[in-house]
């Protein structure tokens, strides 16, 4: 999966690699928290009235869990190839597709939660 | 989490005397960029991942394994002692890349961590179905 370096890459400022590796870190965390998050939906929440409740709630939080998780890695070494290669810094779509993804699993508990625990 | 986790930059940290944040070469100039300093919170952000897999690890043996009576001391147990190990293990091999390039601990590490997390979250599916 590593590329090889091309000829004209430079290793860059060690604070950008660390400042780098800080920020792929905060993005796992968060995934971990996702993660921590659905797990405790799905085994913790009491029933719903409706079947299946908790998965519809906690399984969502694992899935976007794991593909901030995965994402976070690309992201990761796509920064480090273009600082190397003194490359602007490529735009993540992640921000976004967190938000909305909370957003939509936000909704889906407040439904839920108008159904009622059994 | 604190705002240095995004890492802003290299002058992260760098505060002028105005309180704006320098960028690297003011910072180099008047002596308060610390590349050591850099080193240290990515240390912490480490350390902090690690406390994060250890609560998910913990939720995940809530169900695994419900934690009451003397199985309860053995469950801190377990997880208190995970996290021992990932602060030694983190600690002695970013102290091995220091002594000889002084570089982040780099792909190798951050892909173990990303094989990790989803492991944990393909576990947290799996128990959610059983």
């Amino acid at each position: 999966m590593t590329e090889p370096p091309a000829t004209d890459e430079t290793e860059p400022d060690a604070r950008f690699t660390y400042a780098n590796e800080r920020t792929f870190l905060a993005w796992n965390r968060t995934a971990l928290a996702l993660i921590a998050t659905g797990v405790a939906a799905t085994q913790l929440l009491p029933e719903f009235h409706l079947a299946g409740g908790r998965r519809i709630l906690g399984l969502p939080l694992i899935a976007l869990g794991a593909l901030v998780a995965l994402s976070s890695f690309h992201h990761w070494r796509a920064n480090e190839r273009a600082m190397r290669r003194g490359e602007p810094l490529p735009r993540s779509p992640m921000p976004l597709v967190l938000s909305v993804g909370i957003g939509i699993v936000a909704v889906i508990a407040v439904v839920l939660a108008l159904f009622g625990p059994r | 989490m604190s705002t240095d986790d995004a890492g802003s930059g290299p002058g992260d940290g760098a505060e002028a005397s105005d309180g704006t944040v320098a960028d690297a070469g003011m910072a180099d100039e008047i002596g308060v960029a610390d590349p050591g300093a850099a080193q240290q919170r990515t240390d912490l952000a480490w350390t902090r991942s690690g406390l994060a897999v250890a609560v998910t690890v913990a939720i995940i043996l809530r169900h695994l394994w419900p934690l009451t009576g003397d199985k309860a001391v053995a469950g801190f147990a377990v997880i208190a002692a995970g996290a021992t190990l990932w602060t030694v293990t983190v600690n002695v091999g970013r102290s091995a890349r220091h002594r000889t390039s002084g570089a982040p601990l780099g792909e190798p590490a951050c892909r173990l961590m990303t094989i990790g997390t989803l492991a944990l979250a393909l576990t947290g599916f799996v128990i959610s179905f059983v």
